[in-house]
Order: C-alpha cells, then sequence, then structure tokens
C-alpha cells in the first residue's frame, strides 16, 4: 500500500521506457504518446516531486450529506464504491460505458454518470443520489409514482436523478426542454411518456 | 480495467511533471474510463486535470476572439453567450454532444483527444486492424461508418472529435504545453494519420498537454449541420462546419470542414472553392456540396455517406445565410 | 386518458422502486458472496482440447469449474436435450460457457478469467441457415433442422394457376436484442442438502427443474426466489436456468454463497436475442380482391442449440398468415440450427416477423391490383367462426375489422393519407428548390393468441393458491414474476375483485417455490390471462366458503368479507384454495406443434404509423403512432397503457435504430448500450392507445393477454409508412439512412 508517497519510481520508469516500448507504443494511445521520448528527458521528469496514489486508499466521500470513510483503489469508479463499499444501490449498472444514465449522481449539483466517474477524484465534492430526494407530494419520485413512470423499475433511480438535476437548474421547463434533458437516460420497456409527463408535473409541484 | 496510480493534479505545472511516459490526462473520463474498462488503454498512471482551477473558463469577446480552456466542459460552453451569438457553428454542435451528463462532465481537451469509435479499434485490433493474414478487416468487413476520403491508406475509422470541426472551420488555434514550454498549433495539427498500429493518431509531443482554444474574432457567419441515425443522443454520420468572410454579399473566404468521412477533420477545399466569391444560394450551396463529393472514395458499406456529404455541406451553408429551408 | 384516469390501484412496488429501496439481486448485500464468471470460447465451432491456466496466477485463491464436475447431467433443461451446461468438448458457438470461476472479490475473478486460455480446434463454422440445411456442418441432429412444421390447407399449389394475380415477396426481419436494463444475474446459496436461488428470472420453475437436474439432487431440494426483475422481454424465460445451475455449481464447489452478474457486454454477446427471419410469401388473388390460395415458406434462425425454437417456430407458424381467411394454404416452417449464439423467446415470439411479412406483403399485392391496401385487408379479414389454416375456428365476438374501423377512425387515417399524398406531390415538384421531407402514413393489423399452445398449457397443468391470514387478509400465491408488466398489481386487482375485498387487503410478492404453486412460466401474455383466470376459480371457492359459513350477506360487504374470513381462520379453518388448468377443450395430444385448438382466444390490434423522412440524409421521424388493441378486458388501464407504450417503442426500435452486428466469430459486434441504439425519450413519437374493452361482449369479461400484441404492429406499420414515403418498399429491418439515402438500395433480402 502506497498511500499519497512521493514518486519512488525513477528507475523502474526508466525500465519501463526500455523494456516495453513495444507494448507502450501498439497498446496505449494516449496524446502523451510515449514513443521516441528522449530518456534523459524521462529521468528528468520522472523525479520530479509529484504525489502519486496507488493501492488501497482511505477516503472520505459526502454522499447525501454524511461523510463516509472507506477504502478503495484509483481505479474504482464512483458506481461501484457507492454500490459495494457504501451500500448506496439506488444508482444501477446498466451500460457501465457511460449511454444509459441509469447510474446517474448528482456531483456538485450537476448529474454525472458515476459509471465513468473515479471516486477518487470525487473526494471533496458533494454526492448526491435518489435516497436523499424528497418523498413527499412535492418531489419528483412522487410525480412518477402519480404517472406510472416506470415499469421494471432499473432505469428509475437514473431518471428520477437526472430529473431532479434538470428541475435544480431549469425549475421551468418546456416540453421539448424535458425531453432533451433527460436524453442522457434509456428506458428499455418504454415508459417515456409516463417519464416526461412527471418531470414536467414534477416542476409543477414543486413551484407550489 | 487494470490498476494504475493516480496523480490529481491541481496546476498545470504539476500536471505536466506528473505525465510521465505511461501515463494519460483523464478529464472528464467519459472516453479514458470506457477504454479502460476495454482494456484498450492500460496506463500505468492517471493525471486527473479537471481539478486544475487554471484550466477552465472562457474569456474574450467576439471582436477580439474567445479562448476557451482545456478543461472547460461542454456544458460551460453551452452556457456561453459569446459561443451562443458569434460561433453558432461550435455552439450547435456542441449542443448535440451525447447527453446532458456527457455535457456536465466531458472537457473540451477530452473532446478533442478522444479515440476514434470504430468498433475493430474498440475491440483491441488497434487503428490499423489488420488479421493475422494481413487483410484489413474494416475494408472487407463491416464499414458502414468507415471513412469515404483517403480511403487508399490504411488508416479508415472516422475521426471521433465533433468539436474540432467547428473549430478548424473557425480558424482556431491550440494552445499545448508540455516539458518543453508551450506551443500553439492550428487545431488542424493536432491530429496525423496513422499508417501502423504503432503510430498515434494525435501530433502532439509527449508530455504535452492542450491548455486553451482560442477561436479568433468573428467576421463573417458561421454554422454547423450534423445527420444521425437516431434522433436522441448519438454520435452524428456526417456533419459539416461552415465558416465565411463576405464581400458584400459573396463569399470572399470559406472554410469547409467535415465529420465522419476521413480519420481526420476533412477540409474541403473544393467545396471551399466552389462557394468563394458565390452568393449563398440554395443552387450555390448545393454546388458546393456536389464538388466536395468529387474525389470521395467510399468502401463496399458507406456509400450513402457521399450523398449524406453533400447535404450536411449545402445545409451548413444555407444555415449561415439563415436559409433552413428544409425546417419548413 | 380517460380509460386509464379511472380509480384503479397504483404501480404495487413503484414506490420502492422510485427510491431505490426495491432490492434487485445485485443490491443484496455483500454478506461474503463470492463472485462467479464464465469463462468462454471465441471461436464459433470446433473442438476444445484443454484449457491452459497461466502459471503465473495463484489458482489457489479461486474456484474453477469444468463440465467434469458436474454431478448430474450436463444439461441445460428446455424442450430438447441438446445444449450442454458447461462444454462437452465441441464448441458450437462464440461466447459458449466452457468453465466457470468463482473468486472472493470481482476484481480477482476478472484476472483468474484473463488467466485462462482456450486451447481448441477450429472447424468450419455456418451462419446462414440455408447454408446450414445443406448440411456440410453438424451442428443438430442429422440435418440441422431443429424443427420442421407444415400446414395444409386445402390445396394451394392446385389452386394458384385459377388466381387471376399471384404476388410473391421475400422479407427478412433481424435479430434484436433484449437489452433488459438489468443484466442476467443470479445468487445460489447452499441451504441444507439443497440449494437456494434467487435471482432475476421469468419463470422460477423451470430453474427448480434445470439446477436438480444438473446437481444430481431432488427438485425438492432446490428453492427458487424470484426477485424484482429490470426487464425481461423473453430474454428471461430460457437463459436462467443456465446461470442459476452456473452459481449453484460454483456455490458447491466453493461452500460460499456465489452471485453471477453479467456485465453489459457478456450479457449481450451470450444470451439469446429475437430470431432473424427469412420469409417468402406468394399470395394468389381474383381480380376483386379476395386472397385464393397463400404459400408460406419461415425460416428462423436458431442459433447453436434449441431452446426456444420449436416453441417460437409454432407460434409463427399458426400466426403466420395473419387475421385473413384464405382456403387454399400451404405453409413450411423451419428452425433452422447455425453457429449463432442460440435465439430465443422475445416478445411477440414468432409473430413480430410473421407480420412484418404479412402487412408488407398485403401492400404489395394491393399495388399490384390496383386496390386501396385498407379494402384489400377489410375484404378478407376473419370473422368469428372463420377457420384458421390448422383447424381453428376464431371465436366469438373476436372481430378484425372493427378493430380496423376503430383505428381507421381514431387515427383520421384515410385524411391524413389524402393530406400526406397531397402533400408530398407539392413537395416532388419543389425538390429543385430543396423541400426533402417525404411523409408517410401506413397500418398493419396484427394477432396474438394467448397463453402457450393448448398442448404445452395442458402439459403445465398450472396450480394457483389463495390462503387466507387470521387478519381477514388474503394471500395470493402464484409462480408468476413481476417484471415491469405489473404481474403484482394486476393479480391483486383480480383477486381482490373476485373476492370482493379492497385492494389493500390482498397481499402478493415476489415468488418463492417454497411458497408458491406452479402455475407455470411468466411468458406467452399469460399471466393475466390464464394464472388471472384460476385466481378468479380459486377467489369463487373461497367466496361460496364463506356464503355457506357466514351467510350470503357476508359476501358483498368487504369489510364484513374481511371480518367472516378473520374468523373462518381463528375458527381453525385452513382456508385455502386452490385452482388448476383444465382445458375445455379436448386437445389433440399426438400435435404439439399445431394443435387444432391452438389458443383459447386471440387479441387483435392494428397500428397506425406516420413517419417523416429526410429523403437526403435519410434520417426517419416517427411523429405518430395510434395502437388500437382488442385484447378483451383491461384489468389496469394505467398499466395496460404502458405496456402498450412500452411495446411501440420496442417496435420502433427494432424497425428503425437497433442494427445488431456480428463478428467474424458469429458473435455480437456491437455489443453495447453505445454501439447498439435502443429509442431513447427524443426518438419517441406521440403514441395514442386505445382499447376495445367496453362493450357488452362475453369476449371482454376476461382478460386475453397483452404483454406481447403492442411489439407486433409498429415494424410493418413503420415499413409501409415508409414504402408510402418514398415510393419503395421495405423488405428487412432495420430501415436504415444508408437504406433511404442510396436510391439504387437493396430491396430484397
Amino acid at each position: 500500500m502506497r498511500d499519497n508517497v512521493t514518486d519512488p519510481n525513477a528507475a523502474s520508469r526508466r525500465d519501463f521506457l526500455r523494456g516495453s516500448s513495444v507494448a507502450a507504443a501498439t497498446a496505449v494511445l494516449t496524446q502523451t504518446a510515449q514513443v521516441g521520448m528522449d530518456e534523459a528527458a524521462a529521468e528528468a521528469l520522472a523525479t520530479q516531486q509529484i504525489s502519486a496514489q496507488s493501492g488501497t486508499i482511505s477516503v472520505t466521500l459526502q454522499v447525501n450529506g454524511k461523510a463516509l470513510k472507506t477504502e478503495i483503489e484509483p481505479r474504482s469508479t464512483l458506481l461501484d464504491v457507492l454500490r459495494h463499499r457504501l451500500d448506496v444501490t439506488g444508482p444501477k449498472r446498466v451500460c457501465d460505458r457511460g449511454s444509459c444514465g441509469a447510474c446517474t449522481v448528482i456531483l456538485d449539483g450537476q448529474a454525472v454518470y458515476s459509471c465513468t466517474t473515479l471516486a477518487i477524484s470525487s473526494q471533496g465534492k458533494t454526492i448526491r443520489t435518489l435516497e436523499s430526494f424528497d418523498t413527499g407530494e412535492g418531489g419528483v419520485p412522487h410525480a412518477f409514482h402519480q404517472n406510472d413512470g416506470l415499469m421494471c423499475g432499473y432505469c428509475t433511480p437514473g431518471f428520477v436523478t437526472a430529473c431532479q438535476a434538470l428541475l435544480e437548474k431549469n425549475p421551468n421547463p418546456t416540453l421539448e426542454e424535458v425531453k432533451k434533458g433527460l436524453d442522457g437516460n434509456i428506458c428499455r420497456c418504454g415508459t417515456y411518456v409516463g417519464v416526461i409527463q412527471a418531470a414536467l408535473d414534477a416542476a409543477k409541484a414543486i413551484k407550489v | 480495467m487494470k490498476a494504475f496510480e493516480y496523480v490529481g493534479a491541481t496546476s498545470v505545472d504539476q500536471a505536466v511533471k506528473a505525465l510521465t511516459p505511461g501515463s494519460a490526462p483523464l478529464a472528464g473520463g467519459t472516453d479514458l474510463i470506457n477504454r479502460m474498462k476495454d482494456y484498450v488503454t492500460s496506463p500505468e498512471r492517471v493525471v486527473y486535470l479537471n481539478d486544475v482551477k487554471e484550466l477552465a473558463g472562457i474569456s474574450g469577446d467576439a471582436a477580439s476572439g474567445v479562448t476557451i480552456l482545456a478543461g472547460t466542459r461542454l456544458a460551460e460552453i453551452l452556457a456561453s453567450e459569446v459561443v451562443k451569438s458569434a460561433y453558432p457553428a461550435l455552439w450547435q454542435t456542441t449542443s448535440e454532444v451525447a447527453t446532458p451528463q456527457i455535457r456536465n462532465m466531458a472537457s473540451l481537451g477530452g473532446n478533442l483527444f478522444q479515440h476514434p469509435r470504430c468498433w475493430y479499434y474498440r475491440s483491441g485490433f488497434g487503428l490499423v486492424p489488420k488479421t493475422t493474414d494481413g487483410k484489413h478487416m474494416l475494408r472487407e468487413g463491416d464499414n458502414r461508418y468507415a471513412a469515404i476520403f483517403m480511403t487508399d491508406g490504411d488508416a479508415l475509422y472516422v475521426h471521433p472529435s465533433s468539436l474540432a470541426v467547428p473549430l478548424i472551420a473557425l480558424g482556431a488555434k491550440a494552445t499545448l504545453v508540455g516539458p518543453e514550454g508551450e506551443r500553439t498549433v492550428e487545431v488542424e495539427e493536432l491530429y496525423k494519420v496513422p499508417t501502423s498500429n504503432s503510430e498515434s493518431p494525435f501530433a502532439t509531443k509527449p508530455g504535452e498537454i492542450l491548455k486553451s482554444v482560442t477561436i479568433p474574432a468573428s467576421k463573417g457567419k458561421n454554422a454547423s449541420y450534423e445527420a444521425r441515425h437516431k434522433q436522441a443522443h448519438d454520435w452524428p454520420l456526417v456533419m459539416a462546419s461552415v465558416n465565411l468572410t463576405f464581400s458584400g454579399e459573396t463569399v470572399s473566404d470559406a472554410r469547409v470542414v467535415v465529420y465522419g468521412v476521413a480519420p481526420v477533420p476533412w477540409r474541403s477545399k473544393a467545396a471551399e472553392e466552389a462557394i468563394k466569391d458565390k452568393v449563398i444560394t440554395v443552387e450555390s450551396a448545393r454546388s458546393a456540396g456536389e464538388a466536395a463529393a468529387a474525389g470521395a472514395k467510399p468502401l463496399s458499406m458507406n456509400g450513402f455517406k457521399v450523398s449524406m456529404l453533400k447535404t450536411v455541406i449545402t445545409r451548413a451553408l444555407c444555415t449561415s445565410a439563415g436559409n433552413k429551408y428544409w425546417e419548413a | 386518458m380517460t380509460q386509464a384516469d379511472r380509480n384503479e390501484p397504483r404501480r404495487r412496488n413503484a414506490s420502492k422502486l422510485f427510491y431505490g429501496t426495491e432490492p434487485f439481486v445485485d443490491d443484496l448485500p455483500a454478506q461474503g458472496d463470492w463472485h462467479g464468471g464464465t469463462v468462454r470460447s471465441r471461436i464459433a465451432h470446433g473442438r476444445l482440447i484443454r484449457l491452459k491456466f497461466s502459471p503465473e496466477f495463484d489458482w489457489s485463491q479461486v474456484v474453477v469449474v469444468t463440465a467434469a464436475d458436474i454431478p448430474g447431467k450436463n444439461l441445460v433443461v428446455c424442450h430438447e436435450e441438446d445444449q450442454p451446461s458447461l462444454c462437452d468438448g465441441t464448441i458450437r458457438h462464440y461466447g459458449e460457457p466452457l468453465a466457470l470461476i468463482a473468486a472472493p472479490d470481482g476484481e480477482l475473478l476478472h484476472k483468474a478469467l484473463r488467466a485462462v486460455e482456450p486451447v481448441v480446434e477450429p472447424l468450419p463454422a455456418v451462419f446462414d441457415p440455408f447454408e446450414s440445411l445443406k448440411g456440410e456442418t453438424r451442428i443438430f441432429g442429422k440435418d440441422n433442422l431443429f424443427l420442421e412444421i407444415p400446414i395444409s390447407k386445402g390445396h394451394a399449389a392446385k389452386q394458384f394457376a385459377s388466381c387471376d394475380v399471384v404476388v410473391e415477396t421475400n422479407h427478412f426481419t433481424p435479430a434484436q436484442e433484449h437489452a433488459y436494463l438489468e443484466t442476467q444475474g443470479m445468487r445460489a446459496t447452499l441451504e441444507g442438502n439443497g440449494v437456494r436461488i434467487e435471482g432475476s428470472m421469468q419463470c422460477p420453475y423451470y430453474l427448480v427443474a434445470g439446477v436438480a437436474r444438473l446437481l444430481g439432487i431432488p427438485e425438492t431440494d432446490v428453492r427458487v426466489s424470484a426477485m424484482q426483475t429490470g426487464g425481461g422481454f423473453g430474454g428471461k424465460e430460457d437463459f436462467p436456468t443456465m446461470l442459476a445451475g452456473h452459481a449453484a455449481l460454483l456455490a458447491r464447489k466453493c461452500g460460499r454463497p456465489v452471485r453471477m452478474i453479467y456485465s453489459r457486454s457478456e450479457d449481450m454477446a451470450a444470451t439469446t436475442k429475437r430470431h432473424p427471419a427469412w420469409i417468402r410469401r406468394k399470395t394468389g388473388l381474383s381480380r376483386a380482391g379476395q386472397f385464393l390460395a397463400m404459400e408460406l415458406d419461415v425460416v428462423l434462425d436458431g442459433g447453436a442449440y434449441a431452446t426456444l425454437s420449436p416453441f417460437v417456430l409454432s407460434r409463427a407458424a399458426l400466426h403466420a398468415v395473419g387475421p385473413y381467411r384464405c382456403d387454399h394454404v400451404s405453409i413450411c416452417a423451419r428452425a433452422v440450427a447455425t453457429n449463432h449464439p442460440p435465439n430465443g423467446g422475445f416478445r411477440g415470439f414468432g409473430c413480430p416477423q410473421v407480420h412484418f411479412a404479412t402487412e408488407t406483403h398485403i401492400e404489395a399485392c394491393a399495388e399490384k391490383l390496383g386496390v386501396d391496401p385498407v379494402e384489400l385487408r377489410r375484404m378478407n379479414l376473419m370473422k368469428p367462426g372463420d377457420a384458421m389454416p390448422f383447424g381453428q375456428l376464431l371465436g366469438p365476438g373476436t372481430y378484425p375489422g372493427v378493430v380496423l374501423d376503430e383505428a381507421l377512425h381514431r387515427s383520421r387515417f384515410e385524411e391524413r393519407r389524402a393530406e400526406i399524398e397531397a402533400k408530398n406531390r407539392t413537395s416532388e415538384r419543389r425538390t429543385d428548390s430543396g423541400d426533402f421531407e417525404k411523409r408517410g402514413i401506413g397500418l398493419a393489423m396484427f394477432m396474438h393468441g394467448t397463453g402457450l399452445n393448448a398442448y404445452w398449457e395442458k402439459s403445465v397443468r398450472s396450480r394457483v393458491r389463495l390462503a387466507a391470514t387470521a387478519e381477514g387478509q388474503v394471500c395470493v400465491l402464484t409462480a408468476q414474476a413481476e417484471f415491469g408488466q405489473g404481474t403484482l398489481t394486476a393479480l391483486a386487482k383480480i383477486a381482490a375483485e373476485s373476492i370482493g375485498l379492497a385492494d389493500s387487503d390482498i397481499l402478493i410478492d415476489h415468488p418463492d417455490t417454497a411458497l408458491v404453486p406452479d402455475s407455470g412460466p411468466t411468458v406467452a401474455s399469460r399471466t393475466v390471462s390464464i394464472v388471472g383466470s384460476l385466481i378468479h376459480e380459486a377467489a369463487s371457492r373461497l367466496r361460496q366458503h364463506i356464503e355457506e359459513r357466514a351467510g350470503l350477506a357476508a359476501i358483498y360487504d368487504p369489510r364484513r368479507l374481511k371480518a367472516a374470513i378473520a374468523s373462518c381462520v381463528s375458527g381453525g379453518d385452513s382456508m385455502v384454495f386452490e385452482a388448476e388448468y383444465s382445458p375445455t377443450d379436448d386437445t389433440d395430444d399426438a400435435n404439439t406443434w399445431a394443435p387444432p385448438n391452438a389458443y383459447p382466444a386471440y387479441a387483435l390490434g392494428c397500428c397506425v404509423a406516420e413517419v417523416k423522412i429526410d429523403t437526403l440524409t435519410g434520417e426517419i421521424g416517427v411523429v405518430d403512432v395510434h395502437m388500437i388493441c382488442d385484447a378483451g378486458a383491461v384489468v389496469c388501464h394505467r398499466l395496460a397503457t404502458n405496456q402498450v407504450f412500452g411495446g411501440a417503442v420496442q417496435g420502433i426500435g427494432w424497425a428503425l435504430t437497433e442494427k445488431l452486428a456480428w463478428n467474424e466469430s458469429g458473435g455480437m459486434r456491437n455489443a453495447s448500450l453505445s454501439d447498439y441504439a435502443i429509442p431513447s425519450a427524443a426518438d419517441v413519437p406521440e403514441i395514442h392507445a386505445h382499447f376495445l374493452d367496453d362493450q357488452h361482449s362475453e369476449r371482454y369479461r376476461y382478460p386475453i393477454g397483452l404483454g406481447e400484441l403492442p411489439m407486433e404492429g409498429p415494424g410493418p406499420a413503420i415499413a409501409n409508412a415508409v414504402a408510402m414515403a418514398t415510393g419503395r418498399r421495405p423488405r428487412r429491418l432495420p430501415i436504415s439512412p444508408e437504406w433511404i439515402v442510396c436510391s439504387q438500395g437493396p430491396e430484397e433480402s
């Protein structure tokens, strides 16, 4: 476990550069293309003071108003940590590639896909899931209930969350704005008619 | 996803220092994290840039030009009044990128440096996917969504960044920062065409990241038009951005750039020539579209893109002239 | 709207779903579960020589299960006994399970899965069913034919000679991915001598039989609990049997609970799809437009194992002619083995395919004759008492013509068609000035026989049970799973109304085989129709019992009834009432696949779709859809309306955006929700749902089943609308921008 240590990897990084140019060239295609770098420059860079984290790391995440401590790895996604570490199972894993919206959470006020957000990057930010929403008659979930805006319920947490985020930004959306605002979520049962009506009704209810 | 070490950069200087060989910069994560999950990209180190305050924001105005810092989220670009009024080509394209959630997460830099969507590439066969006996998987296989220009070469995928298209049309310049300091290039110079799987599609130097994009003053008119498969969130099939300056009623200078037809944002010099010294009408716009199609060499399954190419150029030109005849 | 506004119970478990508190299987707390995964083939056909386990991985951290570890029979229990649970030496499709691994955590599992390399000897693979029928590559039996169903009535071949007009067309409909949002997921726990299964499924008792046979233990030692299931659409009919078996094998080997949750790409690549279908249709007509003779060939790509293919084929064959009358019909329906992953049940179950062919073929017939396709339909639609090709008479009160008329009326079809024709003509003239928008309107009839076919419905012998509590409430005990159709809400409502209690006094939950009798699978639109009628029957017994004990007055007031039930229970009455399915007709026991009285009733539908097409970009937008459904009594209008919307949306996806691409090994290439495009909110037009259910006819006293019906209309209706807009008839789905734009594009399959 190496938590918040200064990069000790000068030597190994140099070996990496020598030994794995093929792997680097074929497998990794980032704009910081790894090929052709002068070794001296690489070494100079690698010995700079950089705070890198790896292995298992203790973090505190602000979820639904509570500071929750847990252990993660740098590669852990926010979705995985919420579901498997913090037992916040509202957000669902569906596509796991940022294209269906079932894992939507509100991060510092913005609806985001938690499956393509790293938990480690979410430290110090406010994370909200549907578990924290108003369960009364003025809340978004109630409007979904009234309009039967669900069938199997698997997309539902994501839709409710995306709708909540939409209304926080735009409390008075038009039909077109609702359609566009909920365009990041998919429902395979095809309950879009109820979902859209729920969003419009929730906007009214919140204003009252 | 393979394990990696993580650097949460808080300054550009720190980010550049952290981006040692084998590292990948991470912004919104909407592309890189998916590639890591699919083992297409497995960096040793990930350097997170979205918390770098000095990389986010939009400054300037229509008269002097606008600078958008690389970490600016797409949603912030959409919220910018100056982008909306002076650079509708960029604004329109941004509004059509992916979904609200992705626009909240994704940065300008991440959009410009995303990797191709080609499904052979995403399945681990590289950008020039060939079978062990040397057959080109895209040329011989399912090439519906592949390129129709530059198809004599081996890079047959299409360039994935839709924002690069209006930015190139607008003549934007990119400022890169790396171990050797800063340099500024045309946005189109960020890209190159690989001839094998060992080459990068990016013309950046090792360790460089994008710092900002500067769009010159808005002088004429600009617009974008895209055609897509689904009405809802999807990538465009073909999209065009145009930027025109006028001398009186006639076009004195034109830039026409197309998405979805080549492994780089495709600058159609032929269309630019065709519309020059013309007044924008449906007929002159269509002639420019026809001219653009002249050199196209589609593959076995994507001839339809030639027709789409003509149409999106025609309509982008007409949009710039305020004539959205197809919506009538 | 008024229909849905009736005072009806809300969806039963809805609030738990909205607040995220109704657990799906992967929401269960960790409980020390190990994570199970599957080593799969990456080739389509070949011999599995051995599995190479990387020496760099420490295999002591995990458990591995291969076919050799199976204590019972290496089989996925279904109709044919051809599919092994784990590869038996021959690989027959991409993604076939070769071995299983369980590990204490997900990351370690992934590492282990990547450290196994199957050593294989590839064999030639065949992906085209017509190639497969040549038999050069052996996949199933002697001839790669899972099943052939011939249906013949009259003398079609002879009759063609005397027809004025003969029209022949070929049609192709593609595979479709279920894309239920919750991937397949199952948890197995050792319990006593046996095993407990919890998970995502449609048919809990299928799993009981499957796991018992695989482990070689009595069925009484297998307990299956269906959880809230995140969509099924037929995709969780047969496949969960395999997954439950896998989880049970792993749990047995590692001695701990094992959870297997498929990733999206694994689910898309390895599980079943809608059968691709090739349909040739030939019709002979009189000058006046009467259907005189028909010949139909239906070929389904069944994939590498039979799974549900015979059942899907049977339904396709029985519905092949649609709701039309014809005295001379010859049908040849075949399900063929290929090296694709097995195809299986998917909402509509063979009907969407044949209705697409029929309803687009009729338009071609009308064009040839120069008559209005609506009139051609009307002239040939069946009436009660008309015989179908396999002998069944259309039941009393079943009027396809009334459904058609209602659809024409509600959609203002003829008026809209005339307006659009006029507008398309104008835009023709304006093409040079740049107006490329074309509109079109199309309609399609469709029908769906309720329940399993008579032979299979009889063999299931469904049973339901009602059990009263000391509080005077009644538990409804059935094996029906809830995956969005509203099972719990609808069955509870049927019970409440049949017994005479308030809806809140009915208790119903997800089925657990330790508690519920086998009321058959949750498939075939049979939940409210077949199982609902059994609940009604059991409820009548309960009422009769109360009437005998407490007098007639007690059963007409819900509060007095509740008190009477409570007093019976506290008085020591067991108060358990059952009902068992007994077919009223004498079914022909020899005729498994085309019994003469195939279904007790047929639901009918008509879809009208209007499209807007940009002929230069190829973009197709569906702007308006009318769905007229005649499915007998509607139990819950609100939920039924949602079903119709949902079916229509899936139909739109199948027609326009859902293009499945295969890789070189016959697996799904675009196995992600980024690359396989299902409709989202912006793709969905205004949908108008209307039910024919408020008439005073015997037909509308009972529900006929609605789950699958609405999926079946939009495909052909949209194709007919596109034909009107473009002047070209789509013979294949999905209709892509590519096809619209390429004026010389392929019309025929």
